[in-house]
């Protein structure tokens, strides 16, 4: 048997001249910047991700009729995950290899988890979307290059069981949570942080995340006589499992978790959602200044009002921008990320240290409810 | 308790409607229609379809799913399944097989891959009987699931066509012999599974969304609903879905959702390894 030597070498070949071609345009000073954008944008996630989109499209523009980075445009490349952490993986290791200076990932968890072990080696910065501080909180302590654009599971807790104990007088949670990282996570903050505030944690639920009948978890928890009950989970799920609670004839005060506010949410939940509390950065009602030139901006380019997960799309653009503003070279892009002044964004105020990737305080989040079909803020 | 019977009712509904149209399928062919769940799907999307852009009543959706599912269901036979049959029958499954991605990947295409809400059948506040509360569309899902195996019932057992499909699936070279158009026969009798996966999709559409990717897993429940009820009876397949259902919630109920699933599974190894003919099968599974 004969190899043909000039077609077995040709597609490797091919390949890395591609690559070294696409690292090379990435890196000269005349084509722009290109940041790869990791998104959910198929599937149930897919308003988070697509919110996410409009505002890094919106962001790319505002930046690059501003002069760009020192004069050089930047570009965010969009890239569907569908959901799949080995995906968003693939997708992560091709931008790295491609030239992308940064990556702006995780609509869900598990991708932006995916995304931060496919890039640990490299010293590409990432800037992820969800509340879940562990992708940057590793065990082996804070990870160089991830960086969270989204107020922590634990500010939301706070917020959340404060809400519970002082709007509601409540003295007793009842959890209801998606099994997955993010609800799972989610709710052993919150009860940690109800032991803290004095609050007794009476039954936690869990779910599947493609369940549609909840009649189990609503009995047990209609056993257990919560004064509130704290859904946390996102995307559609937690709408159905509102429908649940109250047409099972729960009548308890319901509080979401940050990933409910979406009008994906709304629109499944119909009435069932009136009257249900979830917690936001972005004041709708009455927003700070930053806030409100957002949801301008956002509302002249797209005709709707932003939600919350585009306010995090925005805030993860602006800190690359704020870095490669502060880098004085692309291999120092993630320690410059870290060093950087405090970066002002919609969900408040970034301080990033050596010790937090976050830095946002409890003071950022606001109360939301929900009353015929739209969320406010109190 | 009672809560959990209404719960497992309603979801088992679907799976007995499944479980039914794996047996007509089955009776017509001799293979399992492993993309019966996918039609489901299809049937919900194509009653929103009717819903939402058309803006008709969900009546008129599931009228216009069912009827689309029967056509379909010809299509299918006649594209997919016969040129399939005429090489063999494992050919045939590996086309359902087929089928399903096709569906998965179709149904995401047109209709986009996010689960979208079906207006209920009957609208308005749940009843609260004695602790129960039972929601109007579990009623309204039982009440159609009872007039669809009422219409079935009819059509097989009281009308001359419905007696020569059954003649045709017993016994092909004898219906041949004595007339009856077999191919024909098999054309109806997936077209009538196909409309039942429809119909099913819809009805229960406005509790679980239409869409998504969970056709599989509605499949593999009917499945589980037909070997534990009986693969070769009607009844019996509609009744073990319904049991499959009410399993699954008492079990959620007393354990966790993590458990039912693999529970259900269990039954269905225990159910061919101790009893293939199912709690109420009489006679072999295969046709001879």
């Amino acid at each position: 048997m004969f190899i043909d030597v000039k077609r077995s070498i040709a597609a490797p070949v091919c390949v890395a001249t591609a690559l070294f071609a696409a690292t090379l345009s990435a890196a000269t000073a005349s084509g722009p910047i290109t940041i790869a954008a990791i998104l959910t944008t198929s599937g149930p996630a897919a308003p988070l991700g697509e919110s996410e989109q409009n505002a890094l499209t919106m962001l790319e523009h505002d930046v690059n009729a501003h002069g760009g980075i020192g004069g050089q445009p930047i570009h965010f490349t969009f890239q569907d995950d569908e959901n799949k952490p080995d995906i968003a993986a693939q997708l992560a290791t091709a931008a790295v290899a491609g030239g992308a200076v940064a990556i702006v990932c995780g609509t869900r968890t598990a991708t932006a988890i995916a995304v931060a072990r496919a890039t640990a080696a490299s010293s590409t910065p990432i800037v992820y979307m969800t509340p879940t501080a562990a992708v940057w909180q590793t065990r082996n302590g804070v990870a160089a290059n991830v960086f969270q654009a989204n107020p922590r599971d634990e500010l939301e807790a706070s917020k959340i069981v404060t809400a519970a104990r002082t709007m509601l007088h409540a003295h007793s949670i009842g959890v209801l949570h998606d099994e997955n990282e993010y609800g799972t996570n989610g709710a052993r903050i919150l009860a940690d942080e109800a032991k803290r505030q004095g609050v007794q944690i009476v039954d936690d639920e869990s779910y599947a995340g493609d369940a549609t009948d909840f009649t189990p978890q609503v009995e047990h928890l209609k056993a257990a006589k919560p004064d509130v009950i704290v859904i946390w989970g996102a995307t559609q799920t937690p709408a159905l499992a509102t429908r649940a609670v109250r047409q099972l004839g729960l009548t308890v005060p319901l509080i979401g978790s940050s990933g409910i506010l979406s009008e994906g949410y709304l629109r499944v939940a119909g009435s069932s959602a009136d009257g249900v509390y979830s917690v936001t950065s972005l004041a709708f009602t009455n927003p700070d200044p930053a806030q409100k030139r957002f949801l301008k901006s956002y509302r002249d380019t797209f005709h709707t009002r932003p939600n919350a997960f585009a306010a995090f799309g925005w805030d993860a653009g602006n800190l690359i921008v704020a870095g490669l503003r502060a880098s004085k070279s692309p291999g120092g892009l993630a320690a410059a990320m870290q060093a950087m002044a405090p970066v002002g964004g919609v969900d408040g105020t970034y301080h990033f240290s050596a010790t937090d990737h976050n830095g946002l305080t409890a003071g950022t989040l606001h109360v939301a409810y929900a009353r015929n079909g739209v969320w406010f803020t109190q | 308790m009672l809560q959990l019977i209404v719960a497992g009712l309603t979801v088992g509904s679907t799976y007995a409607l499944v479980a039914l149209g794996i047996h007509i399928v089955l009776r017509a062919t001799r293979v399992i229609n492993f993309a019966q769940g996918e039609f489901v799907i299809l049937g919900g999307l194509l009653a929103f379809t009717v819903v939402n852009q058309l803006h008709q009543n969900v009546w008129v959706g599931l009228l216009a799913a069912t009827v689309g599912g029967f056509l379909i269901g010809l299509i299918y036979e006649r594209i997919v399944l016969r040129p399939a049959a005429r090489i063999s029958e494992l050919t045939v499954t590996i086309a359902t097989i087929g089928t399903v991605s096709v569906l998965l990947y179709g149904h995401a295409m047109l209709w986009g891959s996010l689960p979208e809400p079906l207006p209920a059948f009957l609208p308005g506040d749940s009843y609260h009987l004695g602790g129960v509360s039972i929601q109007r569309q579990s009623i309204a899902i039982l009440v159609l699931l009872a007039l669809a195996l009422a219409a079935l019932y009819a059509f097989f057992e009281r009308t001359t066509f419905g007696k020569a499909i059954r003649a045709a699936a017993n016994d092909p070279l004898g219906a041949r012999l004595v007339g009856i158009d077999v191919d024909r026969a098999r054309a109806i009798s997936v077209a009538i599974s196909i409309a039942l996966a429809a119909f099913a999709g819809t009805i229960i559409g406005p509790l679980t969304l239409v869409g998504g990717a969970a056709g599989t897993a509605i499949t593999i429940k009917g499945f589980v609903g037909a070997i534990v009820g009986g693969l070769e009876s009607p009844v019996a397949c509609a009744l073990g879905g319904l049991l499959v259902g009410v399993a699954q919630k008492l079990i959620e109920g007393q354990f966790s959702y993590g458990v039912a699933d693999p529970a259900v599974y269990t039954l269905l190894l225990v159910m061919l390894l101790l009893r293939p003919r199912g709690l109420l099968g009489a006679r072999a599974v295969t046709r001879d």
